[in-house]
């Protein structure tokens, strides 16, 4: 398979992660043998039998209920707060 | 005083209802044991100080007094919990995980965090941002990972039990390669509350120790339901020991797991030793015979897809609002998230992240993950079916024995490849358990696995704990 560092690129970005430049290359050459490695994975699909398996095993789910908790605690755990508001930059650069 | 360093829980347990030691002397023995060990071999992030463990402790308590070790994605309310990157380096959990609350309840003593693979990623614990663990039997060999901090810590007898994690054999693989049992038990069995996430679909935290019946004893405590799990298996606690001196009964059945013994990278070391191991299961009582999974060849390709696909959404978190690192100098929101995870992550966490979401994105998503999901369900079922015929399957734990640091350097895919013997039981949601069975020439552990369908956690145990008997492998110490 080919997968361009154009494309990595554009990966690392919806990843929302800038990568370092001396660490480009590199990243890519592991990206991409990993992902020739799993190619394979295209040949045993087209083999299986896809259907509905007894798992003997159900999935809990919670009552959808709000608990209030201490939110003091996750507060003073950010790196920057005021009150009970996180702070970041702006969202949007403003050009005065 | 009389501690010695390769206690088994049991055996502290024991000492400490005679009151032939106390809970404080046995804090200071392995204290002391920390400070003479600890710096050769860099087993652990931080070791507690007596008062703050003692304080959360429940004293009276059924193991009151029995120090262990928590891997360092477990919350510890109060303690710092970074997985070893520097995106959480200053960052202290907020709350326990439930593990910990139920091992603080039953007054287990944890003294500490051990080092790991940068969020639970790698096979070595070579990717930790803060240093690198050694393998107490070969000071210049990996421990094996991601639990690899926990796994030293109690091969060198520096704690009797500690808990990691698994996503695709992060506890099995260390515990091999430094010669203890590691557990991983059926997905749902032991509470994810309070586990820093890499792979939800896989991830379950799992345990080390010395004996089978040691990993009993504290698997007992962590197992059972949780309601603030939403993947937590409606499983009443138990005591995993009652029964498991039963032994091997006769009409036990045992498969073994077909695969290429020259192929996949396999030690031929490793590979007699398992056979050995198969021979004394036998030698047992138990009925031996061949199995084979094929499609077991795809499951480290299924893995990486998966568990890339699901630490690209876990780690997605981690962007310098809520908690943890932020980078100071970004003028504007997107720019912080970027720059703070270049700073706060690893290449290896980087690479996941990125193939991860390379698997997930559209044009490829129906390639890679969808496909991969498709013989997941082949993986499962093929465990499924194999289990009609046999109560348990044994296979290697691991291709090769503790290597060198850097040798995987330039071959990624080759380190990532230590996990193809692992990954399949965590893809199928199966429990199983690494057992030691024997050395290579150069005295470093081997380890085979014995795998059970779900919740048959009492006849691995059962099963391990006669094996136990039989062999010696799990009463040798490396010298340090």
């Amino acid at each position: 398979m080919i997968i361009s560092e154009h494309e990595i690129a554009a990966i690392a970005t919806l990843s929302a992660i800038t990568i370092k430049k001396e660490e480009f290359v590199p990243l890519c050459d592991q990206v991409i043998q990993i992902l020739q490695y799993a190619e394979m994975v295209k040949d045993a699909a087209q083999n299986s039998q896809t259907g509905c398996i007894d798992m003997r095993k159900s999935n809990t789910f919670r009552d959808d209920l709000a608990i209030q908790s201490d939110t003091t605690a996750l507060l003073n755990a950010s790196p920057s707060h005021d009150g009970s508001y996180f702070v970041v930059p702006l969202i949007l650069e403003t050009s005065r | 005083m009389s501690i010695y360093p390769f206690e088994t829980v049991r055996e502290l347990k024991e000492k400490l209802i005679k009151k032939t030691i106390s809970p404080r002397e046995v804090y200071r023995f392995y204290a002391q044991r920390y400070t003479e060990i600890d710096h050769k071999i860099g087993a652990l992030l931080e070791f507690f100080d007596q008062e703050s463990v003692f304080e959360s402790s429940v004293s009276q308590a059924s193991l009151y007094g029995i120090p262990g070790l928590l891997k360092d994605n477990i919350c510890q309310q109060g303690r710092i919990t970074s997985c070893a990157s520097h995106i959480l380096e200053n960052y202290k959990a907020v709350y326990d995980a439930t593990v910990s609350h139920r091992l603080k309840r039953e007054g287990l003593l944890l003294v500490g965090r051990a080092n790991m693979d940068e969020f639970a990623m790698g096979s070595s614990t070579e990717t930790s941002a803060f240093k690198k663990t050694a393998n107490p039997w070969d000071l210049t060999r990996v421990p094996g990972g991601s639990s690899g901090g926990s796994a030293a810590a109690v091969a060198a007898g520096i704690v009797p039990w500690a808990l990691g994690s698994e996503t695709g054999g992060s506890v099995r693989h260390p515990a091999a390669l430094c010669g203890i049992v590691g557990l991983k038990p059926t997905y749902g069995l032991v509470s994810r509350f309070g586990l820093i996430a890499y792979g939800s679909s896989l991830d379950q935290i799992g345990l080390f120790s010395r004996t089978a019946y040691d990993a009993a004893m504290i698997f007992s405590i962590i197992a059972g339901y949780d309601e603030r799990d939403g993947t937590s298996l409606h499983v009443e606690p138990k005591d995993y020991t009652h029964g498991i001196e039963k032994g091997v009964s006769s009409g036990l059945r045992i498969g073994v797991v077909d695969y290429e013994k020259n192929g996949h990278g396999m030690d031929p070391e490793v590979v007699a030793a398992n056979e050995e191991a198969i021979r004394t299961l036998e030698s047992l009582g138990a009925t031996i015979t061949k199995i084979s999974l094929p499609a077991l060849e795809y499951s480290a390709a299924v893995y990486f897809i998966i568990s890339r696909a699901e630490a690209a959404s876990n780690l997605a978190r981690f962007d310098g609002v809520r908690y943890g690192l932020r980078n100071k100098e970004a003028n504007q929101l997107q720019e912080m998230y970027h720059l703070t995870r270049r700073d706060g992550f690893g290449p290896e966490v980087q690479a996941r992240i990125l193939v991860g979401n390379y698997v997930l994105s559209a044009g490829h998503s129906g390639e890679f993950y969808d496909n991969a999901l498709k013989v997941r369900q082949q993986i499962r079922q093929e465990f499924i079916d194999a289990f009609k015929n046999v109560h348990l399957l044994v296979m290697p734990t691991h291709p090769v024995p503790a290597f060198s640091f850097g040798q995987f350097d330039q071959d990624k895919l080759t380190m990532d490849l230590q996990d193809f013997f692992t990954c399949s039981a965590n893809l199928a949601g199966i429990p199983a358990i690494s057992l030691p069975c024997g050395f290579t020439k150069n005295r470093l552990p081997i380890g085979f696995q014995l795998i059970g369908p779900a919740l048959s956690e009492s006849l691995l145990f059962q099963v391990s704990h006669a094996f136990q008997q039989k062999t010696d492998w799990h009463l040798q110490h490396p010298s340090l």
